[in-house]
């Protein structure tokens, strides 16, 4: 890795921590290498975090992938900076059960559907959604049931849609 | 032949899928029309669920590379590539040159097929049967050099995490270069038969447009954004395999209609063809057998690969704990993405022209062969898939007709 490379993700990751203090936000930053940056925020401070990135010249929503940990739950919102050949990755988490987050769907319109995806396999809630309805599992699938979470596996039958 | 219209106040709802057996992403467009417009579309997915991402978290690190290869049966190197790309990122592998040579000549020899394919269905829809014939009649060479290549026309199992698994043998390069050097001159006559034609553009231009703060806000990808002028392209933005080592150009087009995306893919055929000779001739000049970094365990921690597929950008994300499966394996195929997108660009379309707009973005056109058209009050068949293709061709003919062409 060359050293105007390492510099490229540093002068990155001070221009989002700058746009983000100014807006009063403050996280955790991990540069992993100069092409993915990881900051860890507050779940308080989800929706202002993603305002601030969102609005930042070049940036494009990519996903957001949830999963279990040992703990709790965590949300990962990546976004591709396109001028600056990175991915930014916004990450929350909580030991809440059910887990809930806010819903970044106001600011970045088109995640409403990771949201519902997340959903419906993990069973986050997301404060503020236009309609957390289901996406990928069938109407009739069991309400608590969520195929990524960890532990037993869930044996039953869902009625066939017609 | 005399087409029934309903009355301008009465609403239906028109079906376009879900099922077909082509489909590699079955998809469920209920279009709500007044007449012939269309005046809401709700979109639903999940009616081929398969789990994947649960499969891979029960797979080793090299099966789950074949596990998504399964993914889609067109894009079926795109996965794999982002994919092995996130295992390498997570311990910061460094892959063999030539491996990265190896992955964008199957990366664009897919790309080309794959819109190779697109052409030939949009002209199908359009009622342009000999450009579906031609376009799937030069597909042809391409698939038996992928299979001379790989092994298969198809799933290629050429990736895996550290390199590739085949190599590209030199002797193979020149049956490479014959098949461009002769698939250059017909693409340029299907290109030139497409982008002059008369009826095409008074078929597609101005037919469902995506502005650019749309792209932005539903995060359009691939051809879909670069339709609509947005300059976006992973493999430019975020160099990766040899894309950033050889010369090529992003193509965009600024109109965000139909023909704007279409026009993108025609002539980013050429682009991968300079991709792929340029990577031939550095092929040539290595030495064979460096391929592979030969992983022997992937590292606590997380990775991201993304790869610019035919459609868009495809993001995995993979999450490992030091054992020999991955823990988390996010999958965001293009089409989750671009498919919202039909919210802006097919309201207010006439009827005639949703076979295109939807096709537009390339999602699944098979899923428009099982359209159907139903009276909401009554659930009586109004239109049937072929009936809708029919009026698609109807029109073509009617402006063809009166363009006297």
């Amino acid at each position: 890795m060359s050293e105007t490379a390492v510099t490229n993700g540093e002068v990155l990751r001070e221009r989002i921590e700058q746009a983000l203090s100014a807006a009063g936000v403050t996280g955790a930053f991990f540069v992993k290498n100069p092409q993915r940056i990881y900051i860890e925020v507050d779940p308080t401070y989800l929706v202002a975090a993603s305002r601030v990135i969102f609005d930042m010249p070049g940036v494009r929503f990519s996903i957001a992938s949830g999963q279990q940990t040992r703990t709790g739950f965590e949300v990962l919102y990546h976004y591709g900076f396109d001028l600056d050949d990175c991915v930014v990755s916004v990450r929350v988490a909580t030991t809440e059960d059910p887990p809930v987050f806010d819903s970044i769907s106001g600011v970045v319109h088109c995640a409403q559907y990771i949201e519902r995806e997340m959903h419906d396999l993990l069973g986050i809630a997301f404060r503020d959604h236009p309609g957390l309805d289901r996406i990928l599992l069938s109407e009739d699938w069991p309400d608590d049931v969520y195929p990524l979470r960890r532990g037993k596996p869930w044996v039953g039958k869902v009625e066939k849609r017609i | 032949m005399t087409v029934t219209m309903r009355a301008p106040s009465a609403e239906a709802v028109v079906p376009i899928g879900p099922f077909h057996p082509l489909q590699e992403e079955p998809e469920l467009f209920r279009l709500h029309v007044d007449g012939e417009t269309v005046v809401d579309i709700e979109v639903e997915i999940g009616w081929n669920h398969r789990g994947i991402e649960k499969i891979s978290e029960g797979k080793t690190f090299d099966q789950v590379t074949y596990v998504i290869e399964r993914i889609c049966g067109i894009c079926s190197t795109s996965h794999p590539i982002a994919y092995v790309q996130a295992v390498e990122d997570i311990g910061g592998v460094e892959v063999p040159e030539r491996a990265l040579y190896i992955r964008s000549v199957v990366g664009e020899l897919e790309r080309l097929h794959s819109h190779l394919l697109w052409v030939g269905l949009a002209g199908h829809f359009l009622g342009y049967n000999t450009v579906f014939m031609w376009a799937w009649k030069y597909r042809e060479p391409l698939l038996d050099i992928l299979e001379e290549l790989t092994g298969n026309r198809n799933h290629y199992a050429m990736m895996i995490p550290g390199g590739v698994r085949r190599d590209i043998r030199n002797e193979s390069i020149p049956k490479v270069r014959e098949m461009l050097d002769a698939m250059a001159p017909k693409l340029e006559m299907l290109a030139g038969a497409i982008i002059d034609d008369p009826v095409l553009h008074a078929r597609l231009k101005g037919v469902g447009v995506l502005s650019k703060e749309d792209c932005k806000a539903y995060g359009a990808l691939g051809p879909t954004s670069r339709g609509s002028g947005v300059p976006g392209d992973i493999r430019r933005d975020h160099p990766y395999a040899a894309y950033g080592l050889v010369d090529w150009d992003v193509i965009t087009q600024e109109s965000g209609d139909a023909y704007g995306k279409g026009v993108v893919r025609v002539l980013e055929c050429f682009e991968s063809i300079k991709i792929i000779r340029g990577c031939l001739d550095r092929l040539e000049q290595m030495p064979e057998g460096e391929i592979d970094a030969n992983i022997k365990e992937v590292p606590p921690g997380e990775g991201i690969g993304h790869h610019e597929a035919p459609r868009g950008e495809t993001f995995h994300y993979v999450r490992s704990d030091g054992t020999n499966r991955p823990i988390r394996h996010k999958v965001r195929a293009p089409t989750f993405m671009n498919l919202w997108t039909c919210k802006e660009t097919i309201i207010g379309e006439s009827i005639t022209d949703a076979t295109i707009v939807l096709a537009a973005i390339d999602p699944c056109y098979c899923c428009t062969e099982r359209m159907g058209v139903y009276d909401a009050d009554n659930g009586k068949r109004l239109y049937d898939g072929r009936e809708l293709i029919r009026l698609s061709r109807q029109k073509t003919e009617r402006l063809r007709k009166e363009l006297g062409v």
